[in-house]
């Protein structure tokens, strides 16, 4: 046998280990495998002339044995001792399985899932094919939910901290214990009379209903969320135009054309499956075309038709000159228009006068004759055509005049509420007025600046949005303060902007008096509390949810435990209950206990089923995990429904306007002689000159428009005088000024979120770090040039606050200067970003969250943090042997290998950006200083 | 004598590799200079491995093979349609697959492969003139599988509908597939020391289930099923991708009749992406993923051993000396 040059040699040890650059000296080896067995004389060379025998085979594979696994569990590497693959794939594995149908939360989509059980144990978590919007497709992240289930370092004991808060010392404690410290707390805040001192803030919140009411018993409004880092911008315009709904829900599967300025859908967006799959439907079975506007080449960017790169925040400038070109050329739904728009064409065309494409090309860089084409093509496509925008068009300064001109596209060319066209659904979850939560507690009367920051128009007036990004420096700023500060499933401290802001509050024991956090993980936000809570998974608790249904048809769908809670994990719907009794009081009469299972029997009793089949609704919605009413027709043309005699019965007609109110409260409209109900807004049309938001602007009263609506939408408070803004009513570009002014050694610094993460809960997942865990900042070769940068340079950014925001809020006191920490972080070099930009991953760089997230393989350095977890119980011998992404360059840039590390936190140069019009944090406008430092 | 392992990369058509690469990679191979080492291969290697050539040096005799290479007589021709066009790359797919088969992290059964190309002629121009192709990749479960023909103590073969897959019982972890596979599917477990690789999901599919990636993809890009069944999917969208001509195989001119078919546009013809397809020898690997991988002009990652081998290599240096080989020895 002679042997064989090859390609590789895998198993030169000598070449492997030698310091220099080394020939390999030998021949590699590959017919009778590597060298190393080779050498063993005892081993038989493998014959030519038959098979070899077992024995033959073992020597060889003995001669190369690995260290053998102990784990025995999926979702953890079980390879079983002595060595070899035993029943790989097993053809019994699904033989008796059980099917249990819940939910998924690892994103904001929350696809309905199927947890396949054996013995107690989830062997896999699979999309239910009974969810009618994801369909029973699951993607990366969901599929990892093995990882997060039965992940070594999950918290399984309530534990609270020894010796100063952040230092990361824990003892572990008993419920009982939890609770009676948290009781006590509550009961002094109780007899302070500051009931809003007690705040409570959600990162992801599926269970809003027991939220709702345990806040509300106890009597506190300082109920803060992550809505303003989210999509205020982007739901306050959809409000605008609708007042009905606050997300629109783009009927891709039965369009021709879709057109996405700053949509990541194939990657993230809420509704990401479900979307996404009904885009490639569309495309691939219907011919539609997608084009998509981006400030980077996400995978969304580079699997369209058609890609431009318009200059950071300049996505309304497209828009608008879009819309003029449809109007001048002609291509408007004239009729559309005539019936639906609350203002003339005329009106609208002098509005848009200056927004030609040529404008748009100097703002945007984008070609005015693309602008054109692609405007007139949407309108070709029309009715069946939408436009598909989220951060990518919102995160800005100027978010919510970027969306109000990408939204009026459709109104142009009449796709509103069209088969095909961009439509919405009267409800943003499951309906619930057929599925009633079984108790609601009064919303209390206590007022909460927190809660509704003056600064911030149209954050609260529709919806309590709430101005989250503003909540840490409010509180540094001594405008607010926290006796009992409770955190569920959030993530702040990575995912806020302004990262030393964020810490410093946290650990300040004066402005949060007390901090108790509720999570499965010990993340960052844990890591700087006094006591964290081990919240249970979405596998293993209930909830009724469902989110915007791309049928257009209301769905319901169960979040149901897969397996029961390990350790002592508990959901909030034990816990609330719990404190509440321990408080006492009224706050116990208010949310007295119930069992959880008579709770949503209860909550979901208005679900028909067939007595022959299941025994209860409930259990109908047990074993199929959603449901989507047969009878429900699409929510298309919602506004063209007719007004029947009864409703009808007491109404007037306004001559002028054709608006149909009762008792003072809008009803509909007349449309071609017929009553029906319109759109739901205060001229019950499309509100494309908007009234409301001047009017909310200025502080003035919109009680007549709001009556006219029938909207629960309102005033702001009487606390918000004094902050009064001149909003335009119409759509409009809005330029950010300190974008016009960069320096030859500045960019604008964009944000965006992976395929295979959310933004701050899915690093600490082996199977998705593994495939992104570092997060190089994206530069165009014409900026390398200009800053002389190779791929894998290192660079400093110095982040500058704001200078439009400190001009329209200057009582903040954020200022416009420089942020104090940098952030040193290798660069990429690609044509897909534009030149003006750097694009960098917000949910990368975690310090904390497991040792998945911090890129440390193994056990090493979990330390105290382990007091409430079962590390020796949940072993994975995979992560501790064959995790690869070490960074071993310990922070040198000229040691840093590419594709190691657990990336860098953006947040520390991102500073706090609140929008003054919706409360938006703009992520994606941050002007950097970029220094070169390898 | 081998050349110095920074000078070479692993693709067989290596001069205008050679050229297109930067100074960046020899940066990153100094750090991990010696393990790069091992990833060189000599000029003879090179002659060898040209497009279109097998590791025909590597088969066994007829006789060794002949049987295995039979799908038992049940009937069903199991194949593969990918749609490139539709696939997205949310890797729900990869992680799916991780699930189903507790694969090691480092090592993978299913790959989306990223390339990124400048987009036909006439499609928009300007900015926006690059497109990212994400392609879900496994083995293409060969007809005439070069794997079988290598495989030395007789473990790979073919089972229901003519999946190839490997028996447990017999491999001793030769790795001859892998070095012979032309599509890199194949990776040593790094504790069983076995070859792995993509099995159909027979375990499922048998029980009425489909593949864990086929049934996942959100894009519904994957199709798997009968192809002596008219009727089922996987038929139906390869009929009509045939009709259209929009079908392509990946090295189809290796011969080994890949039960794998792709469907393409302009943008994503199989000759745009194909290079960064691992080879023989080869293995999916890790550092495919980084962004830095990702453009035109970047092959397959081979300049970093497969993290697997690292550790094999580590373990080995811990074994008694008698089976430690000497630097340059073993000529």
């Amino acid at each position: 046998m002679q042997p064989r040059h090859d390609r590789r040699s895998f198993l030169r040890l000598g070449a492997l280990l030698a310091a220099a650059p080394a020939c390999a000296s030998a021949p590699r080896d590959s017919v009778q495998g590597p060298l190393a067995a080779r050498q063993d004389p005892s081993i038989p060379p493998v014959p030519r002339d038959r098979l070899p025998t077992d024995a033959e085979n073992r020597a060889v594979w003995q001669a190369r044995a690995g260290k053998p696994y102990e784990a025995k569990a999926p979702g953890v590497c079980t390879l079983p001792g002595p060595n070899k693959k035993v029943r790989f794939p097993d053809p019994d594995k699904y033989k008796d399985v059980l099917r249990v149908h819940g939910m998924c939360q690892l994103c904001s989509t929350v696809c309905g899932i199927t947890g396949l059980v054996k013995d107690g144990r989830i062997l896999k978590v699979e999309g239910n094919p009974n969810d009618p919007n994801s369909r029973g497709k699951l993607c990366g992240r969901g599929q990892a939910a093995l990882n997060h289930q039965y992940h070594p370092e999950r918290l399984l004991y309530p534990i609270k901290r020894v010796g100063k808060r952040g230092e990361g010392k824990w003892r572990r404690i008993t419920w009982d214990e939890a609770y009676e410290e948290i009781a006590q707390r509550l009961q002094k805040v109780q007899e302070s009379g500051k009931l809003e001192e007690f705040a409570f803030h959600q990162g992801r919140n599926r269970s809003p209903d027991a939220v709702n009411n345990f806040l509300a018993a106890f009597g506190t409004n300082t109920h803060l969320n992550h809505r303003g880092l989210c999509s205020a911008a982007r739901r306050a315009a959809n409000l605008t135009y609708l007042f009905e709904a606050d997300w629109d829900l783009g009927d891709f599967e039965h369009t021709k054309y879709i057109l996405n300025f700053g949509s990541n859908m194939f990657e993230a967006h809420q509704g990401h499956v479900a979307g996404a799959q009904r885009i490639q439907r569309g495309r691939f079975d219907n011919g539609a075309k997608l084009v998509t506007f981006d400030v980077r080449l996400s995978n969304t960017a580079g699997n369209s038709d058609e890609f431009f790169m318009p200059s950071p925040g300049t996505d309304g400038a497209v828009a608008l000159a879009m819309c003029h070109t449809i109007l001048t050329e002609d291509l408007h739904d004239a009729a559309f228009l005539r019936d639906w728009m609350n203002c003339t064409v005329d009106e609208l065309v002098a509005e848009l006068a200056e927004y030609t494409p040529e404008w748009a090309e100097s703002i945007s860089t984008v070609p005015a004759a693309d602008i054109r084409r692609i405007a007139r093509e949407f309108a070709a496509a029309a009715p069946r055509a939408t436009t598909l925008c989220n951060r990518g068009s919102s995160a800005h300064i100027n978010g919510y005049y970027n969306d109000r001109a990408i939204i009026l596209l459709n109104v142009l060319v009449g796709s509103v509420g069209q088969p095909g066209g961009w439509c919405w659904m009267y409800t943003g979850a499951q309906d619930s007025k057929r599925f009633k939560v079984p108790f609601t507690v009064p919303k209390p009367k206590t007022a909460s600046l927190l809660a509704d920051p003056p600064e911030f128009a149209l954050a609260n007036v529709w919806n309590a949005m709430k101005v989250g990004e503003i909540v840490y420096w409010y509180l540094k700023t001594k405008r607010a303060h926290m006796q009992v500060y409770m955190t569920y499933n959030l993530d702040s401290p990575l995912t806020w902007p302004e990262m030393d802001v964020t810490e410093s509050v946290m650990l300040d024991e004066e402005a949060i008096e007390f901090h108790v956090c509720i999570n499965p993980f010990l993340n960052e936000t844990g890591a700087l509390a006094d006591m964290v809570l081990p919240w249970t998974t979405f596998l293993e608790r209930w909830d009724v949810d469902a989110r915007g249904a791309y049928n257009l048809k209301a769905y319901v769908s169960l979040r149901k435990p897969i397996v029961p809670p390990l350790g002592e994990a508990k959901d909030v719907r034990e816990i609330f209950p719990a404190l509440a009794a321990r408080v006492g009081g009224e706050m116990a009469k208010q949310y007295p206990p119930m069992p959880i299972e008579d709770y949503m029997a209860e909550w979901v009793k208005a679900l028909p089923f067939d007595p022959e089949q299941d025994k209860t609704p409930l259990a109908r919605l047990v074993r199929e995990g959603a449901w989507e009413d047969p009878a429900e027709q699409a929510y298309y043309t919602p506004f063209l429904k007719p007004l029947g005699e009864t409703e009808l019965e007491g109404s007037v007609v306004d001559e002028a306007t054709g608006i149909i109110t009762k008792d003072g409260k809008g009803l509909g409209i007349m449309h071609h002689g017929r009553a029906v109900i319109g759109f739901k807004t205060p001229s019950r049309k499309l509100e494309v000159r908007s009234e409301f938001v001047q009017r909310t602007g200025r502080n003035e009263d919109t009680s007549a428009l709001t009556a006219l609506a029938n909207s629960k939408a309102k005033n702001r408070s009487a606390h918000h005088k004094g902050h009064e803004y001149e909003l335009s009513p119409w759509p409009k570009y809005m330029p950010i000024e300190e974008h016009a002014h960069l320096a030859e050694n500045q960019l604008v610094m964009t944000s965006f979120k992976w395929c295979v993460h959310n933004h701050g809960r899915t690093a600490n997942l082996k199977w998705l770090s593994e495939i992104v865990h570092t997060n190089p900042a994206w530069i165009h070769p014409e900026t390398a040039k200009r800053f002389g940068l190779s791929d894998g340079d290192f660079v400093e950014l110095t982040g500058h606050r704001s200078l439009t925001l400190a001009k329209a809020t200057p009582g903040i006191g954020l200022g416009s200067g420089e942020l104090q920490r940098k952030l040193r972080l290798p660069v990429w070099i690609t044509p897909g970003v534009h030149p003006r930009a750097i694009a960098i991953s917000n949910s990368l760089g975690h310090w904390e969250y497991t040792n998945v997230a911090r890129g440390v393989k193994g056990t090493a350095g979990v330390g105290e943090r382990a007091a409430g977890m079962d590390m020796a119980g949940h072993r994975d011998p995979d992560w501790e042997r064959n995790m690869w992404w070490e960074d071993k360059s310990g922070g040198d840039p000229k040691r840093w290998v590419k594709n190691r590390g657990n990336g860098w936190a953006q947040n520390h140069v991102l500073p706090i950006m609140a929008d003054n019009i919706s409360g938006q944090q703009a992520f994606n406008d941050t002007v950097v200083t970029v220094r070169k430092v390898t | 004598m081998e050349r110095d392992a920074v000078e070479q990369d692993g693709a067989p058509s290596g001069e205008h590799r050679a050229a297109a690469r930067s100074t960046d990679r020899r940066t990153l191979l100094k750090g991990g200079a010696a393990l790069a080492a091992a990833g060189g291969f000599s000029a003879e290697a090179l002659a060898q491995d040209d497009a279109g050539r097998l590791r025909t040096d590597l088969f066994m005799p007829k006789e060794h093979w002949r049987e295995r290479m039979q799908a038992p007589d049940d009937g069903k021709r199991y194949g593969w349609v990918v749609d490139t066009r539709r696939c997205f790359g949310c890797h729900a797919c990869e992680v799916a697959c991780k699930a189903e088969n507790d694969v090691p992290l480092g090592s993978y059964i299913r790959q989306t492969i990223y390339h990124e190309a400048p987009r036909p002629a006439g499609i928009a121009v300007g900015a926006g003139q690059y497109a990212r192709i994400m392609v879900p990749m496994a083995c293409q479960h060969c007809e005439d599988a070069p794997c079988i023909k290598a495989c030395p103590c007789g473990a790979l073969h073919k089972g229901a509908g003519g999946t190839v897959q490997v028996n447990y019982d017999k491999c001793s972890g030769h790795a001859s597939c892998k070095e012979a596979c032309p599509y890199g599917a194949i990776y040593i477990d790094p504790v069983a020391n076995q070859a792995v690789k993509c099995h159909n999901c027979t375990h499922r599919v048998d029980v009425g289930m489909e593949p864990a990636c086929v049934a996942t993809c959100p894009s519904e890009a994957l199709a798997f099923g009968d192809l002596a069944d008219e009727t089922s999917r996987v038929s139906r969208l390869k009929a009509e991708l045939e009709a259209e001509g929009k079908l392509e195989r990946l090295r189809a001119e290796k011969g080994t009749e890949p039960r794998m078919w792709f469907a393409v546009d302009e943008t994503h013809r199989v000759e745009t992406w194909a290079d960064k397809v691992p080879r023989e020898g080869e293995s999916y690997h890790p550092d495919a993923y980084s962004v830095y991988e990702w453009r035109e002009e970047t092959p397959p990652h081979t300049r970093v051993p497969h993290p697997a081998e690292v550790q094999r290599a580590a373990d080995l240096a811990a074994q008694p000396t008698t089976q430690t080989p000497q630097s340059g020895e073993g000529r």
